[in-house]
């Protein structure tokens, strides 16, 4: 992998880079906000590990900088636990993941392990994690290279939750989803739907966790 | 012209920012009060003085009017007039004013004398017979006071009227007017700038206890805190009353600062010094130093965690100083903290559930959305640590009532081993912590924090067979006054 870190705490840097470094992949320091936005104007990454409280820009500006010229370069965002706040404005202006200080570098390293996977298969249109497979455009899931089988609505639920991977997902959102106009949404068939799907997803690394009364919740279990 | 007006613009926008001044207020109005009553005794000592050399010289006028009156008298060659001398002497005493005469018929025809003095239409009225008429006209360039009286006299076929008009000018009339009124001012006018001399002492004198207040504060030390005092008069007593409670306020907040930090130090010096003597052991050889490293990095973790914790608590104790407070969706909120635990939950084995009071109760409140969320995620966060891998945890949103307001009751419901009664009181302590999952003992000091920032209540309760109710209580639109943060 390719990483860019901007960071500009010297103890954290150091044992980041360290850590990656000794994994064998190459990564870049910047300690700036506004070397590292230009930075990013002209080389490539598979993965950028933002912190948001930077000298001269912060990582809100340098991530907000990045989608609007359209790099779709995974970012991970470090961020303080006061900032808890910022978190979600991180999510909400294109940040793919987040991390609390101070955290685990084991932790840290396989997030961005998965989150270069995840974008590499979406160029091929293809979401890949571990050994789940899920090709959008044949519309088909495998798992360890075996069929799961999944239904047209199983893949439908499957392809929001996909797309809503962290975010709750009412049970009439998920409805919507699976009817159309003229079909009478049961909430029955949802329930069923899921049951089904999260039987076939049992095994692969795609967790769709019920919190009754609320609604789902997928996320990526680490491999 | 629009410069002119810019900069007198600028002018009134500087001046209006001085504070006012309650001196020049009390002087204002002390004199304009002053000037009213002057006035009001001014217009009154000019209707007297008019009113009294009227009077004065009328009865001058009205004397001659009768001395001629008098020696009028009817012979059978018609009437005879005879002009005493001493009639008019009176009324030329003062040198400057000139007298004018005539006697004339009822039908107005000049006898002898001045015939073209002026009437003001008494003709068409009853003439006068023993009550004369006064009146004032302009002639011959000036204000002349008239008088008119007149008699009945019997000639030989019948009664006849004959009157007798005299004028007389008013510069006497005017000096002893003038003379009056100056001597009425002068008296008035001292009373009144020894009136407002003595406002102007006793607004002294009665705003000197203020000036000494200001000066006992501001000759403080900055630690000094004690209550002022000077014993106020009655009119300042709910304003140092006051200050004086504000500073005991800021006193106990100094004091819980204070005694914060300490508690901090100690505990943060504890944790790391644990941590060091891990690390210390860590070089040991073998099985001994790879438990060590273990352990150092278990404490590592617990220091992070009540680092965390101890900065969330300032965090919910400076955000409630602010009252960052704003419409609160309660539904959001619990949707958002759901999927910040579940994203946290990596072993996935809790059994989560939601219960929001059914529509169209919609349940926003008015508070600050950060600090509800920190605390709702401690008290998660506690069911999780203290509770079996199989837990079942219940967030629960009521409709509620509290001290008579709406509310809306947040209840986390666990599946724990619960708090013992005697340890209920305790575990709202900052650094109070209990059972073998025992954190860093901050947690419920904050959810504690964010209640009473939002004047609501915190409850910790049992349920039955196990397990435990805690629950925060915050009302719809937290009611008006100071909040006391303990």
């Amino acid at each position: 992998m390719r990483i860019l870190l901007v960071e500009d705490s010297r103890d954290l840097s150091e044992g980041l880079l360290e850590r990656f470094r000794g994994e064998g992949h190459a990564i870049d320091l910047e300690t700036d906000g506004a070397e590292a936005e230009s930075l990013l104007r002209h080389a490539s990454f598979d993965v950028v590990i933002l912190d948001i409280n930077l000298p001269s820009m912060n990582g809100y500006d340098v991530l907000r900088a990045m989608r609007a010229r359209g790099d779709r370069t995974p970012v991970l965002v470090l961020t303080a636990r006061s900032e808890i706040d910022d978190r979600i404005v991180g999510l909400d202006i294109g940040a793919d993941d987040y991390m609390v200080k101070p955290f685990d570098f084991r932790e840290i390293s396989a997030r961005c392990r998965a989150l270069v996977r995840r974008r590499s298969g979406e160029a091929s249109n293809v979401f890949v994690q571990g050994t789940f497979q899920f090709d959008r455009g044949a519309r088909r899931a495998s798992l360890g290279g075996i069929d799961l089988e999944l239904r047209h609505r199983e893949v439908q639920v499957l392809e929001l939750f996909l797309s809503h991977l962290g975010r709750v997902l009412t049970k009439d959102e998920v409805a919507d989803r699976i009817y159309s106009f003229d079909e009478a949404p049961s909430l029955n068939a949802v329930e069923q739907t899921m049951t089904r799907l999260r039987k076939k997803l049992d095994g692969s690394p795609i967790a769709i966790r019920t919190i009754r009364g609320l609604g789902y919740i997928a996320s990526i279990r680490d491999a | 012209m629009s410069r002119a007006r810019v900069l007198a613009g600028t002018s009134a926008v500087g001046s209006e920012r001085r504070p006012y001044s309650l001196r020049r207020r009390l002087m204002a109005a002390s004199m304009a009060a002053f000037a009213v009553l002057i006035a009001l005794l001014s217009a009154g000592l000019w209707t007297y003085a008019r009113s009294s050399a009227n009077q004065t010289y009328d009865l001058l006028l009205r004397g001659a009017a009768i001395a001629i009156l008098e020696r009028i008298a009817v012979t059978p060659e018609g009437i005879d007039i005879d002009l005493p001398p001493s009639a008019l002497e009176i009324l030329a005493l003062d040198q400057e004013d000139r007298v004018f005469y005539r006697v004339v018929d009822a039908r107005g025809t000049t006898l002898t004398g001045t015939p073209d003095l002026p009437t003001e239409g008494f003709f068409e009225r009853s003439l006068p017979l023993q009550e004369p008429i006064f009146f004032d006209s302009l002639y011959s360039g000036e204000t002349v006071r008239f008088v008119v009286n007149g008699r009945t006299l019997l000639s030989a076929d019948r009664p006849q009227w004959i009157g007798v008009q005299i004028g007389q000018t008013r510069i006497a009339r005017n000096a002893m007017e003038a003379d009056l009124i100056l001597k009425g001012l002068v008296p008035l006018a001292a009373l009144s700038i020894a009136g407002v001399a003595m406002a102007r002492a006793g607004i002294g004198f009665a705003m000197r206890p203020l000036a000494g207040i200001e000066r006992d504060i501001r000759e403080r030390q900055p630690n000094d805190l004690e209550p002022l005092g000077t014993a106020p008069p009655r009119e300042v007593e709910s304003l140092i009353t006051a200050i004086n409670g504000f500073m005991r306020r800021l006193d106990v907040s100094r004091g819980q600062a204070e005694s914060f930090i300490a508690d901090v130090a100690h505990q943060m010096r504890t944790s790391l010094a644990a941590l060091y003597g891990h690390l210390e052991a860590a070089d040991r050889p073998g099985e001994a130093g790879s438990r060590a490293v273990a352990r150092a990095r278990d404490q590592a973790r617990r220091t992070v965690r009540l680092t965390n914790q101890l900065l969330s608590h300032a965090m919910v104790i400076h955000r409630a100083d602010k009252e960052m407070f704003q419409t609160t969706d309660l539904g959001e909120l619990v949707r958002r903290l759901m999927e910040e635990i579940v994203r946290d939950d990596a072993a996935g084995g809790i059994d989560f559930a939601v219960e929001m009071p059914p529509p169209p109760i919609a349940p926003r409140v008015t508070g600050d959305p950060i600090a509800i969320r920190e605390a709702l995620r401690n008290l998660v966060d506690n069911a999780v640590r203290h509770g079996p891998p199989d837990n079942q945890i219940t967030l629960r949103v009521t409709a509620t009532t509290l001290a008579g307001r709406p509310a809306y009751a947040i209840g986390v419901e666990d599946c724990g081993p619960g708090i013992a009664p005697a340890d209920k009181p305790k575990v709202v302590e900052r650094f109070y912590s209990s059972g073998p999952g025992g954190g860093s003992g901050v947690g419920l000091a904050i959810v504690a924090a964010v209640a009473e920032s939002h004047k609501g209540r915190f409850d910790l309760s049992d349920r039955q067979p196990n397990g435990l109710s805690a629950t925060i209580t915050l009302p719809e639109t937290p009611p008006p006054g100071p909040v006391s943060m303990p």
